[in-house]
């Protein structure tokens, strides 16, 4: 269906900042910049958060346990 | 009047619902856990305290260098300090989304005053708290709201001298001073958890953690606003005790009292911020009529027929107040299946909030509400039936 | 066809749905009964209903998550399932007994979930047997009459 595509498409492309950002990470290490390494980890984090939500729209992960079902 | 409005802010709050609701399936709504964020961001600052900790100088002389030298030189230091700043942010916005939330859908009736009270104690220790963490820092920002909070507490009558000493350890700025302070950050969060037992202690599965996502969304909205430029925490000018301060960047979530004192005076501030505060307690105890739709109906307190009671402790389970407690049966019951009862379930009138769920638990019709019995719904039914079908 | 729906206090605001009877305006064979929690049903009343002649019945909560007592609506959600489970045993259609959950302002959402349930039913072979025929007849007085 037409908006499972697109949340898939979301999360692959959402994934793949998620590699970059860790990338990003890395290279703030590298480099001592903990303004770049930090600031990669909060987007990072977000970005996970919003793949979360797009794999709970699609289906593929359910309710909380505590909400039963 | 009061009631009017509250109802019209219960309304639009739920129609904010309706549009998160088409973002997020409804058990992830944020607003549905506003409880639960709280909790969340209390644990952060917590955790991100006790490194702060390991870096922190309480003398009037080292803490500012202390703090300049988390900042500046130790690598992902300001983005610690940034957590903790943030999280304090979003631990205010959270908890007054809370209490919003709470007043415009009157969850606060009947037993859940406890909760709201000990929420109250929360939200005030909790802006204390912040208020004493600005000034631990020790800068200029720390250094005027501590000469305006000293000025607010000398402006109560009798009591002045006597809470300037114990909110500083002595009568003005000393060496006392900030390991008073630090005392009174760290001891109140943990005086917090007790307080939190209090909160939680009538609820049955409070939802402590906020769903998965928020968690990582927000604690990495957090530490991205440590990171980036505009919003990355820095450190200011030191303190000078005697030299006035003339400006500092405000914090619109713990410092707004601070900023009144430039407008008006302290007294006045203060007499104006504890009258705020003293109504909210109230807000339980302003009573609601009760209107059935909307409003939350007094059906009158669960009642156990003893007679038709098994002791099969399924309402026992159910009460989400924690308002049934099985008694050991005093004298067996009259149905066969009651015949043979070791338990008895009885309804703690204290707790009871008269929402019916135990009645819909019991399999034996051994729970009524006085005020909707079986017989009543038995014959909504009826009527139900037996009503001629609407003409077209 | 008649239809007995339980709507709790919290759900979808029917005030303007209704007409003098109670029945819902949009779908004329539905009557609504107002309750306090939507976890205050007791699944024998949903029985009841199907047994006094109703050819269906469901119960409306909050959205799950902003229940105002909680767990009133999960509560509710899984004992309509287990009674669905026992109606089941007993030949009725499951189909019959419907759980929904909708919020203050979902009245849209709400007639179109029961306009579906409606449609449901009548597509169901009428009638399912007798809803809960007692197994045990009562012991019969009109017999020595």
């Amino acid at each position: 269906m037409g908006s499972q595509r697109l949340y898939l498409l979301a999360v692959v492309a959402l994934a793949g900042g998620s590699l970059l950002l860790a990338a990003l990470i890395i290279l703030g290490e590298l480099r001592d910049d903990s303004a770049l390494g930090g600031g990669a980890l909060g987007a990072i984090l977000v970005a996970y958060g919003l793949i979360v939500l797009c794999l709970r729209k699609m289906g593929l992960i359910g309710p909380r346990r505590a909400e039963g079902k | 009047m009061y009631r009017r409005a509250l109802t019209w802010l219960l309304r639009q709050t739920l129609k904010l619902d309706v549009s998160i609701n088409r973002v997020y399936p409804t058990d992830w709504n944020p607003l549905y856990y506003t409880g639960g964020l709280s909790h969340f961001f209390l644990f952060v600052l917590v955790i991100s305290g006790i490194l702060l900790l390991f870096y922190y100088v309480a003398s009037l002389d080292g803490a500012y260098a202390s703090v300049r030298y988390l900042t500046e030189q130790v690598p992902y230091g300001f983005i610690l300090r940034g957590i903790h700043r943030y999280a304090a942010d979003g631990f205010i916005i959270a908890v007054l989304l809370h209490l919003f939330r709470n007043w415009f859908t009157d969850r606060y009736l009947f037993a859940r005053d406890g909760p709201w009270i000990s929420g109250m104690f929360l939200l005030i220790l909790g802006g204390f708290i912040g208020i004493n963490g600005y000034q631990m820092v020790w800068d200029q920002r720390a250094q005027a709201i501590t000469e305006i909070f000293v000025a607010i507490l000398q402006s109560i009558p009798l009591a002045g001298a006597a809470l300037v000493r114990l909110f500083l350890g002595s009568e003005g700025i000393s060496g006392a001073m900030l390991p008073r302070i630090l005392f009174l950050h760290v001891g109140t969060a943990s005086f917090l958890y007790m307080l939190l037992w209090w909160h939680y202690v009538r609820i049955r599965h409070p939802k402590i953690w906020p769903p998965a996502t928020w968690v990582l969304a927000l604690l990495g909205l957090v530490i991205l606003l440590s990171a980036l430029p505009g919003t990355r925490p820095t450190a200011g000018a030191a303190a000078q005790p005697g030299v006035p301060v003339t400006s500092y960047p405000l914090d619109v979530f713990f410092l707004l009292p601070f900023w009144l004192v430039s407008y008006l005076p302290p007294i006045v501030v203060g007499v104006g911020l504890t009258v705020l505060l003293l109504l909210g307690y109230v807000i339980p105890y302003l009573q609601r009529e009760e209107e059935p739709q909307m409003g939350v109906r007094h059906a009158g307190i669960a009642q156990v027929i003893d007679g038709n009671c098994t002791g099969c402790e399924l309402c026992y389970y159910d009460c989400p107040y924690d308002a049934i407690v099985m008694v050991p049966s005093p004298h067996p019951g009259l149905t066969k299946a009651a015949a043979n009862r070791k338990l008895l379930a009885a309804v703690m009138d204290s707790r009871c909030v008269e929402c019916g769920i135990c009645i819909g638990a019991c399999p034996f019709e051994a729970l009524e509400l006085p005020k909707f019995l079986e017989a009543d719904l038995t014959r909504r039914i009826a009527e139900a039936i037996q009503a001629q079908p609407a003409t077209a | 066809m008649k239809v007995i729906g339980f709507v709790c206090d919290w759900a979808v605001s029917t005030e303007a749905l209704l007409d003098a009877q109670g029945r819902l305006l949009a779908h004329p064979s539905v009557h609504v009964v107002r309750i306090p929690c939507s976890g205050f049903m007791r699944p024998d009343w949903l029985e009841e209903s199907l047994r006094a002649g109703a050819d269906g019945t469901f119960v409306t909560g909050c959205p799950y998550g902003d229940c105002l007592n909680r767990e009133g609506n999960y509560l509710m959600r899984d004992r309509v399932e287990q009674l669905a489970r026992r109606l089941q045993r007993r030949r009725v259609d499951p189909a019959r007994v419907a759980m929904f959950a909708h919020g203050l302002h979902d009245r849209q959402a709400f007639l179109e979930e029961v306009g579906a349930f409606l449609r449901r039913l009548e597509s169901l072979p009428q009638p399912a047997a007798p809803a809960a025929r007692p197994a045990v007849r009562a012991a019969a007085p009109e017999a020595s009459e």
